[in-house]
């Protein structure tokens, strides 16, 4: 990561000083669903820029030599503890006036209940939860402040958008205990 | 109990619910703040 201050000329001549550009490497997100129980696997980690935990998708920078897909396919297993068959929703620019990095947005089929152990960094605590698609749904429409997270609301949106998700499944459904 | 086991999610809790306790699993305390940038 570097923090840069660019001075600029406007269009009209005068200058424009001291803003601020955080440099950071290209991230992807992935939105977890299970197409048979209707459910997704959400994370909730601690988000220092806000100071407090948000649920938000299994999420991490494209490494050196990793194309988006390779990074999705490795963050979802590494902070959801599944896997399965991944697909490109929308790439994005995240906050563009500070932030230089490209946002892959990803969606995933995956079996909700074969849930292996994480396999965090280091500098990782991420607890992981699973709720019924129209659970979230609800949720996001409501304005629910626990569904603030943007990619969450994005990834949601654009998967029911593009037929990813069946529309049976975002009429909110008794919870029930699915294998422990 | 295992980590693993620990972190397995209770899908047969609400949406809110299971963010109660994750919270209180991953919340962090700020120890300390440095400013690289201060705009005037």
């Amino acid at each position: 990561m570097r923090i840069v201050i660019n001075d600029f000329i406007r269009a009209d001549g005068i200058p424009a000083k001291e803003f601020v550009k955080i440099e950071t490497p290209d991230y992807v997100e992935v939105l977890p669903f299970d197409r048979t129980t209707g459910e997704v696997v959400l994370i909730c980690q601690f988000h220092w820029g806000v100071g407090a935990p948000l649920i938000k998708l299994p999420a991490g920078k494209v490494k050196s030599g990793q194309s988006p897909l390779q990074a999705a396919r490795s963050e979802l297993r590494e902070e959801a503890g599944v896997e399965g068959e991944i697909f490109p929703l929308k790439t994005v620019y995240d906050i563009p006036m500070w932030y230089s990095a490209t946002a892959h947005h990803f969606m995933a089929f995956v079996d909700a209940n074969e849930y292996a152990a994480q396999r965090l960094d280091e500098d990782e605590e991420i607890a992981v939860i699973v709720a019924p698609i129209g659970e979230v749904y609800k949720a996001i429409m409501e304005r629910d402040p626990l569904t603030s997270d943007t990619a969450l609301n994005l990834a949601v949106l654009f998967a029911i958008q593009s037929g990813f998700i069946d529309p049976k499944f975002l009429t909110p459904q008794e919870v029930t205990p699915t294998q422990e | 109990m295992s980590a693993e086991l620990e972190n397995k999610p209770k899908t047969s809790l609400s949406l809110a619910e299971q963010f109660k306790l994750a919270r209180d699993r991953v919340s962090w305390t700020l120890q300390g703040e440095q400013a690289l940038y201060n705009r005037p």
